[in-house]
């Protein structure tokens, strides 16, 4: 070593440390790498849902949950959340700070939720009207019997929001405000990669069914995943990489992964009849969708309505929800647009500071106006009741 | 010789004092010290590293099949796509130089470029007619596959899943039905 010629001891040693500093990067970054690869091979556990519920009722797998107030509740009418039947409804209730229901509770609304559980063999059977009538139907009875209420609030989210919609119009007498957010109810649109698949003359939702009964929950994830697929596939995971030491950011990270992974598979009948009937026939502005023997008309929804929007939604593009504004006779309406994605509207940190306030008073202001003041007693609190499971 | 008195006699039997180094070779010396501890620095943490990607991938492997598949379909997009890529960057170029601050940016701009080359091509009618007709294909095979499986397990005298999907058919049926039931009977109480 220190015969060298040519190189000065000095330049040697700078060198060394310049090698030596390379190599630390390297295996700081690979570190990293395996911390980043173990933890998605082997996720601990986290926590997700934490706002404090109970099951007042159920039937089948559906389960109706009610949420314990945290302050006194202020608004008579109930207010009930209805969330699609892809993945699990949580992500309305994700974590503390970024949680819609927990909004409303603490707001002062009496919070309900439907939680369609995992449907089975079983439920291939189930369509439109089943979830409109039967399920919906009898959450809507259960709340009304245990509050008294005669009307309640509707926040529908994704397919949920069209569920929520069809049953404005089908029973307007029984909601009192609608909230739809990110719901797919205008197909007759050009842009959007699900409304350009679907179209297709090729895609037949007829055949999935009849080989697996419903729509696999890992055949709609795929499908999904494309919808952006850099930015759902290979840059999570380099944001994960640059974020690993933010334990904040892992536990966020972790949480969602969480919920894309949990998917539920859509029963058969209704994947069949939503594709066909919507998508492909546009059957709810075109006015022949039909609930039973009922003929779905839009211009019955009267009772407020509040559009939420996320202006670079891929799933869901604005135009596919915003024009059930000029279609419902509502005096009351709005449209709440916000520069965010379909996910992001229930979970971004700027979406919870800068959209959900805003619902919340809309909501607040108009429950107030129907109701002619704050609730002065809670609602009454029945046992929970249960159907039976058959 | 008279000894000078300002310079002390040494004593030949005393025992030797160590020279001290010269300042040139006690550079050498912490230089090869330092180098001695770089390099079993370096030799311990890449053991470390080498036993972590180890354990990770022990139990993680693909199976030689596996891995051929997944190289041909890798393989096969990147042929596809880049020739795609490369028309459509010069497509998209903007006029004149531009200078790009670091590679982070170029990354990510070409991430951006390519989910964006991607998100046309699946937009476009070949994309999805193709999609279309390779999952009818994928159904009907798997549709005569169940059939075969079905048919199998009537032969061995094991319900099928279509005598399974009949009989939930009919209570799902049978539920339909007690749900009216029940709205009947509310309505004509509620009626008396």
């Amino acid at each position: 070593m220190a015969d060298n010629k040519g190189a000065s001891n000095d330049d040697l040693r700078r060198m060394m440390q310049i090698q030596y500093a390379l190599f630390d990067e390297m295996t700081k970054n690979q570190l990293k790498a395996i911390k980043g690869i173990k933890l998605l091979i082997d996720p601990p556990k986290v926590e997700v849902g934490m706002t404090r519920s109970e099951e007042v009722f159920s039937k089948n797998r559906m389960r109706l949950l009610h949420y314990l107030p945290t302050t006194e509740v202020k608004y008579k009418t109930p207010l009930l959340f209805v969330y699609a039947v892809i993945n699990r409804p949580y992500i309305l209730d994700l974590q503390p700070d970024k949680s819609v229901v927990k909004k409303f509770v603490d707001a002062g609304f009496d919070v309900y939720m439907i939680d369609w559980g995992y449907p089975g063999i079983g439920d291939e059977h189930i369509g439109t009207t089943e979830y409109i009538e039967q399920y919906i139907g009898s959450a809507v009875k259960a709340i009304k019997e245990r509050t008294g209420s005669k009307k309640i609030s509707m926040l529908g989210y994704c397919i949920g929001g069209y569920f929520c919609t069809i049953y404005s119009a089908v029973h307007p007498e029984s909601v009192a405000n609608l909230m739809v957010m990110a719901a797919p109810l205008y197909f007759n649109i050009d842009h959007g990669l699900l409304h350009i698949w679907t179209k297709d003359k090729n895609f037949d939702p007829q055949k999935v069914v009849e080989v697996f009964g419903s729509a696999p929950a890992d055949f709609l994830n795929g499908g999904f995943s494309m919808l952006d697929p850099m930015p759902n596939t290979i840059m999570k995971y380099y944001g994960l990489f640059q974020g690993l030491d933010n334990d904040e950011f892992v536990l966020n990270f972790l949480r969602m992964e969480k919920w894309i992974k949990d998917g539920i598979a859509i029963p058969g009948k209704f994947y069949a009849e939503f594709i066909k009937g919507g998508y492909q026939e546009n059957q709810l502005f075109n006015g022949k969708l039909t609930i039973g023997d009922k003929l779905v008309n839009l211009t019955n929804i009267d009772m407020p309505v509040m559009i939420i929007v996320g202006a670079s939604d891929h799933l869901v593009p604005m135009a596919a929800t915003k024009p059930l504004y000029d279609r419902v006779s509502s005096k009351v309406k709005e449209i709440l647009e916000y520069p965010t994605g379909h996910i992001g509207l229930s979970v971004s940190g700027k979406a919870h500071r800068d959209v959900w306030p805003k619902a919340v008073d809309w909501l607040a202001k108009n429950t107030l106006t129907q109701t002619g003041g704050p609730a002065k007693d809670a609602p009454a609190r029945p046992k929970a009741t249960r159907s039976k499971k058959r | 010789m008279t000894p000078n008195p300002k310079r002390p006699i040494k004593d030949p039997k005393a025992p030797k004092e160590a020279t001290p180094p010269r300042p040139a070779e006690k550079d050498a010396s912490d230089l090869n010290a330092d180098f001695a501890k770089f390099t079993k620095d370096m030799y311990v943490r890449q053991l470390e590293l080498f036993s972590q990607w180890n354990g990770l991938l022990s139990n993680n492997m693909p199976t030689q099949e596996e891995s051929s598949v997944l190289s041909n379909i890798v393989m096969e997009h990147i042929k596809q796509s880049t020739g795609r890529f490369e028309e459509f960057m010069t497509q998209n170029a903007k006029p004149g130089p531009e200078i790009v601050e670091n590679q982070r940016r170029l990354m990510l701009d070409f991430i951006d470029n390519y989910n964006q080359m991607l998100k046309e091509i699946m937009a476009t009618g070949q994309f999805t007619s193709m999609v279309g007709q390779a999952l009818s294909k994928s159904m009907e095979d798997q549709r005569n596959y169940e059939k075969a499986r079905d048919q199998m397990a009537g032969q061995l005298g094991f319900p099928s899943k279509s005598d399974i999907r009949e009989l939930h058919e009919s209570i799902h049926f049978i539920n339909k039905r007690l749900d009216e039931i029940e709205r009947l009977v509310r309505k004509a109480l509620r009626e008396e």
